[in-house]
Parts: structure tokens; C-alpha cells; sequence
């Protein structure tokens, strides 16, 4: 890419994409090609799917550029482009499987991004890697059993980060929804993952028990006799 | 996924995001993927500016007879799928079908397997043969999720084009002027038929897949004792087959 595109804008970028800039597009792509690609991951479960939605949204982008009005940022644009493109294949792959994922998932659990870490392998203790790994698997398998739409609202809002409002315009919904499907699911998750995330506990759910018995009837001093 | 799931409380709900956080995908795009994607983009293009959808029309007039098309439609789905349940039960309790139908398909064989599965339902705008398949994952949806329907397009075969054009003429029934551009949703119930804008010129339009693609066929104004009939690609409205037929 040339360092004069390397000086553009996003919206520049994509103006410049419909106007014929063959190396335009790339360039944009470019830029957000990482995160996309974690969404897509994040979103369909595995990489070979997650290539494949991927590719469907950077094509779509491609040819609907001029459909970008500048309403949003334009990574937000690419975000409801390429989310858009993965449900879309998972809608279509559960129409095609009665039954979906989960051998999948125990796949996927040993595959690379396992790894992913902000520290290297070699500052953390291998058994405390280990945990980390397998908790992450759980969160992983535990989230693709959710329903797409609560799973694209969590991997954006609460893996990738993104507000609610701009996660709203990602999936094309109200706000409302965004922050009622990801409740809904961290509900549904909180039970999947049992044995990581702690039982409810506090006022609004005291717990269910009698309360303590009343302390023991001090002894009269001195001790009473029979009546005379 | 029930909506009757007890909620997280507020602790719950943090230690949750705060393992979803740390679940984040962190690493670059994989070089196989980028190669992959780097090969697309560079076939796209290629293509030159026929590749970038041209903007969304206004689109004032056909919009309406669109939209309520398509509410005619979605109540003619329901209407259809209430069908299927009705006839599907009554079938299953009448026999046992695990030999298939394809006998009574009065096929034409020129017309190819992937024509066979419609050839029964041409008249039906349901599909029947699809309906159960879509039950679950609608009941698995977001109320606010796009419906999840199986009426199908029809399947066009390569080797049988003409043919196939011929019989699905009397199911092409969008109308279209030279000035009309239509998506997937213009043409199909089917939630899966996912056809970017495309300017298709005059006619009467059919959705179709075509080599595992989403398409338009086009049935050209008669002329004469013929007419002309063209599959169009979707979000361009490149002409990929053509053919002519006698005038209806």
C-alpha cells in the first residue's frame, strides 16, 4: 500500500474505493482485518467457519460500499457487514444440521487461540497456563450454546469491548436489545459455567435455610427445686 | 433457549464478563486466512468497477408493491406452513413415506435432480417438502431475529437451463421495469437467499440458485413469437445464461 493511502481516513478510504481506487479497499480492510477476524472467530466457533464468514463480509463490503452513508464509523459499518455475513451462515448451517457444534467445540477447544495471552508462555507458571486454558475452553463451549444474536452481542460488548450503542447499530437493533440479549446470556452463562462463576448470593437472594435457633434459656441460679 | 432462564445477578453478570474478556481473541489474522482473502480481493478487483454495487436507489415507486408483496407473502407462508402440518400429520398416519417421492415428481428428466425436489411444489408457494426443516431454529430465534423460513428458490440446472427456465416461468411474478433493482428479499421468503442489489432491466422475476449461487431469472417482455429470458447474477446483473422461448 502506498504511504499516501496510508494517510487516509477510513471514510476517505472508502470514498476513494467507490470513486475506483483499486488499493483503496485493501488498504481499509487492512486496518481492521485483526478484529474483524477475532469477532468472526469469536462468532461462528472455529477457524475454517469463521475464514469463511470473514471472506462472505469482506466481499460484501466490497460491493456495497456505496451503500455507506456516513452514518457510523466506518469500522463500525465493517462490524454489522461481517457479524451480519457470519449469522447469516449460521442461520443457514442450522437449517442444513438438525444439530449443531458441539463435537466442534470439543475440537476447538485445543486449537490455537487457547493460547492467547498478554504475557508470554515462558513468564507463567505452566499450571496456572493450564487453568487458564481450560477455563477458556469452557467460555468458549459454553458461548456457542447460546442463541447467535446473544453470542454476536457478547463477543462484541463484552469480548471485543465495543458500546452498546455501536454494537446496536452493528446488529442493526435498538439498544434495548443489544443490552437485553447480552443479560440474557450472561444469565444463561453464568449457569453453564457453574463451576466458574460463584452462586448467587446477597440480599435479594437470601439464602434458603431456617434461621438460627434462639440462644440456650440461661439456668436460674440458684437451680430450683421441687415444688414443696 | 428459554426466556425463562433465572437472571444473573449483578456479581454474576461481572464474573461473567470478566471471563468473556479474557477469553478475547488477541492474536493477528492467520497467514492462510490473509493469503485466502488477499486472492479475493484481488479477484474482486479485477472485476473493475462492475464489482461495487451502484447506491441504493430512493426506489419510490416498485417499493411499495414490494413491501406489500412481501407481507402478502409472509401471511401466505404462514398460511402454507399451517398446511404442511396439517397435511404432514395426515400423511404420517397414512403411510410411511421413507421410500421418497421422487416417482411422482412426473419428472422431466432432462431437467435434472436439483429440479425434482420442486417439481411437485411449482404450484405451492411454500415448498412443502422443506417446512419441517425450518420448525426448530425458528423456535430457537430472537423474536426480533429475520424469519427463518424454507421456501427455498428453486434450483436451475447447468445443463438443463432452457428447460428449467421453461417451467418456472409461471412462478416468476415480480415485476420489474428497466429501472428496477432488487434484493434477496424482494424475490424470496428464504431468509438463506442472500442476493445483493441488482438492477435487472424489464420483466418478470424469479430468485433461483444457480451452481450453488443465489441468481435472477428474468423473463424478458415477449417479442414477437418469443421471448427472451436471462439469468442475471446477483449485485451486478451480469447476464450468466440466456435463452428464448415461445411467447407464452
Amino acid at each position: 500500500m502506498s504511504e499516501a493511502l496510508a494517510g487516509r481516513s477510513d471514510p476517505e478510504l472508502l470514498a476513494a474505493h467507490v470513486a475506483g481506487d483499486p488499493q483503496a479497499f485493501g488498504e481499509l480492510f487492512g486496518r481492521h482485518r485483526d478484529r474483524l477476524w477475532a469477532v468472526a472467530l469469536r462468532t461462528m466457533g472455529n477457524p475454517e467457519d469463521a475464514a469463511d464468514g470473514l471472506q462472505d463480509g469482506m466481499v460484501a463490503a466490497f460491493r456495497r460500499a456505496a451503500s455507506y452513508r456516513g452514518e457510523a464509523q466506518v469500522t463500525t459499518w465493517l462490524h454489522r457487514v461481517v457479524v451480519n455475513a457470519c449469522l447469516d451462515r449460521l442461520r443457514a448451517a442450522k437449517v442444513r444440521r438438525a444439530e449443531a457444534l458441539p463435537d466442534d467445540l470439543e475440537e476447538y477447544g485445543g486449537r490455537g487461540s487457547l493460547a492467547t495471552s498478554t504475557r508470554s508462555d515462558a513468564e507463567i507458571d505452566p499450571a496456572d497456563l493450564s487453568v487458564a486454558a481450560e477455563q477458556r475452553r469452557q467460555v468458549l463451549a459454553a458461548l456457542q450454546q447460546l442463541p447467535e444474536e446473544q453470542r454476536a452481542a457478547l463477543v462484541l460488548v463484552d469480548m471485543e469491548g465495543y458500546p452498546v450503542a455501536d454494537v446496536a447499530r452493528m446488529l442493526d437493533c435498538a439498544v434495548g436489545t443489544v443490552k437485553s440479549r447480552c443479560s440474557r446470556g450472561r444469565s444463561r452463562l453464568a449457569v453453564l459455567l457453574a463451576d466458574l462463576v460463584p452462586p448467587a448470593r446477597g440480599p435479594a437472594h437470601p439464602p434458603p435455610r431456617n434461621p438460627p435457633p434462639p440462644g440456650a434459656v440461661p439456668p436460674s441460679n440458684p437451680p430450683r427445686g421441687p415444688p414443696a | 433457549m428459554s426466556d425463562e432462564q433465572p437472571e444473573a445477578t449483578p456479581e454474576q453478570q461481572a464474573q461473567v464478563r470478566r471471563l468473556l474478556a479474557e477469553a478475547r481473541h488477541t492474536e493477528p489474522l492467520p497467514p492462510e486466512v490473509a493469503q485466502r482473502l488477499d486472492g479475493v480481493l484481488a479477484q474482486l478487483v479485477s472485476e473493475g468497477p462492475r464489482a461495487i454495487d451502484p447506491p441504493p436507489p430512493s426506489r419510490p415507486a416498485p417499493v411499495d408493491e414490494l413491501g406489500a408483496r412481501r407481507r402478502r407473502r409472509v401471511t401466505g407462508l404462514l398460511a402454507a406452513a399451517a398446511a404442511v402440518v396439517v397435511v404432514g400429520v395426515g400423511i404420517g398416519q397414512v403411510t410411511d413415506l421413507s421410500g421418497g417421492g421422487s416417482d411422482d415428481s412426473g419428472g422431466d428428466a432432462s431437467s435434472g435432480g436439483s429440479m425434482s425436489d420442486y417439481a411437485d411444489a411449482e404450484d405451492a408457494p411454500g415448498r412443502q417438502s422443506e417446512a419441517p426443516e425450518a420448525a426448530p431454529s425458528e423456535a430457537t430465534s430472537d423474536p426480533g431475529a429475520p424469519p427463518s423460513t424454507s421456501a427455498r428458490p428453486p434450483t436451475v440446472s447447468v445443463d438443463a437451463f432452457a428447460t428449467d427456465a421453461a417451467r418456472l416461468r409461471g412462478r416468476a411474478v415480480v415485476r420489474a421495469d428497466a429501472g428496477t433493482v432488487v434484493t434477496g428479499a424482494d424475490l424470496s421468503a428464504d431468509a438463506m437467499f442472500l442476493c445483493d442489489a441488482t438492477p435487472t432491466g424489464p420483466g418478470l422475476l424469479l430468485g433461483v440458485e444457480y451452481e450453488d449461487r443465489p441468481a435472477v431469472l428474468a423473463y424478458r417482455p415477449a417479442r414477437g413469437d418469443t421471448q427472451p429470458v436471462e439469468l442475471l447474477r446477483c449485485g451486478t446483473g451480469d447476464v450468466l445464461r440466456s435463452t428464448v422461448l415461445p411467447a407464452p
